[in-house]
């Protein structure tokens, strides 16, 4: 169970689909609203993947492949074989024999020039597909690694989780933050955050034993409010607890204003 | 003499067919995306058997099986960017929609789901096939050493789609003891996954 509204039951028998359409609807709509319901969600899939992959296996008959390859291949765009250009090029008959075949070195050039325009236009979109792909490799990278540290981070036994809450009696947003001195890293989830003006941005800080507070990073929230923010690298000190302002988008040196969350480390 | 182009052409598929076989999941499905039917192949030669054991085990019918088979495979056809690599491998991805397909197909309901929402964690045990078969055989084992009821509300749930309100009524037991039970025996999974 966690502290939740909804249990780690429910969302396993969500997750089967085996709920009623009432508490498949309830689930649903907290899971738009919770970063560490929809993070346990994904490992309950996981496990799940993996009891499926329990099923004794059984290869297909061919004829399915083939019937799919036909069905894809039916599906595919091809140049008609016989095209209005190649039969625009046939000479009429009644040309004269001298105008037939300056006919016929007009049409091979204006064929050369169609040729080398297609292979242009071929080269063009390989270069532009090529650029694309390598784009996406690099952002499936990023993405890959950042996911990484953020299992890493869950994973990790020695990591601290502190739950930062407001400090007024309304307790919408909600954050929290797992800090791994160890590894020098800091994860924040934060869920039911309010959205800020177009030049106003979150910014936690890292709040060590002594001293003032450190910038550790700044985010804007998605449109439900709920955010996720990865420190790959936390300056070296010990830190007693986090905390959330709201401050200009460029950042600030020093929070300018009330923590909206605040959380400390138990000791 | 005429079987030397031929054997040619089959000596180039061969190759093409074998370069292809050692490309990433990744690179296959970024191909698919760019409407390559080669790469299509491939992905359907790693993965069928996979898709139609899961298929198989839950509807119990050949034919049947063959057409989910075929409708999950087009659809990676079709959307192949709804597989978000970052946030799993295919594998086990793969056995998830084939689940939720049979499931579909066992309660008569027209497929809804969107196939994107089937979201995993990057689980580097389930990804590459030794490394699969190794985590099955853990967590077969943990199966087999489930407590019998646990074991019996997992299959009924997982396998053959019954809601938990279906197998409390048939196991006569109170709701959230069936819910408990389920969640216990997926953590007896976890911990198998964990090892």
């Amino acid at each position: 169970m966690n502290t939740h509204q909804i249990s780690a039951d429910d969302l396993t028998l969500f997750a089967m689909r085996s709920l009623d359409t009432a508490d498949d609807s309830r689930v649903s709509e907290h899971l738009g609203s919770c970063v560490s319901c929809r993070s346990e969600l994904q490992r309950i899939c996981t496990d799940l993947a993996a009891l499926a992959l329990t099923a004794p296996e059984v290869s297909p008959p061919p004829r399915v492949r083939e019937g799919l390859l036909a069905e894809v291949r039916r599906g595919s765009i091809h140049e008609p074989a016989g095209s209005p250009r190649a039969a625009a090029a046939t000479p009429s008959r009644w040309w004269t024999a001298t105008y037939a075949g300056a006919l016929m070195l007009a049409i091979a050039a204006g064929l050369l020039w169609t040729e080398n325009a297609r292979l242009r236009f071929q080269l063009s979109s390989l270069q532009q597909a090529l650029h694309q792909e390598q784009a996406e490799h690099q952002q499936e990278q990023a993405s890959l690694e950042t996911a990484t540290h953020v299992l890493a981070m869950l994973n990790s036994r020695s990591a601290l989780h502190v739950r930062l809450m407001p400090r007024a009696a309304k307790q919408e947003p909600q954050a929290e933050a797992i800090y791994s001195r160890e590894q020098g890293r800091l994860l924040l989830m934060a869920s039911s955050l309010r959205s800020l003006p177009a030049h106003k941005a979150y910014q936690l800080w890292i709040l060590p034993m002594k001293g003032a507070p450190i910038s550790a990073g700044m985010f804007k929230p998605d449109a439900k409010g709920c955010a996720m923010l990865m420190v790959p690298r936390t300056p070296d000190v010990e830190a007693k607890g986090f905390a959330l302002t709201i401050e200009p988008e460029a950042g600030s040196p020093a929070p300018t204003s009330n923590p909206v969350l605040v959380g400390e480390i138990p000791s | 003499m005429a079987t030397a182009p031929n054997s040619e052409l089959r000596r180039r598929a061969a190759s093409s067919a074998s370069a292809l076989a050692k490309e990433s999941d990744y690179r296959l499905v970024t191909r698919i995306v760019h409407r390559d039917e080669d790469a299509f192949g491939a992905i359907y030669d790693r993965y069928s058997r996979v898709v139609y054991s899961v298929v198989l085990h839950v509807v119990r019918d050949a034919a049947v099986a063959e057409d989910v088979l075929h409708d999950i495979f087009l659809n990676l056809w079709r959307s192949p960017q709804q597989f978000d690599g970052a946030r799993g491998k295919l594998a086990p991805w793969l056995a998830v929609v084939a689940r939720n397909r049979a499931i579909d197909w066992l309660r008569k309901q027209h497929p809804q789901e969107d196939l994107s929402e089937v979201q995993l964690v990057a689980d580097e045990d389930l990804a590459g096939e030794v490394e699969r078969k190794s985590a099955i055989d853990r967590v077969r084992t943990v199966l087999n050493a489930l407590p019998e009821k646990q074991r019996v509300a997992l299959e009924l749930a997982f396998f053959r789609g019954l809601t938990h309100a279906d197998i409390a009524a048939q196991e006569g037991v109170p709701l959230g003891t069936i819910k408990t039970r389920i969640r216990t025996a997926l953590l007896s999974i976890r911990r198998a996954l964990e090892r």
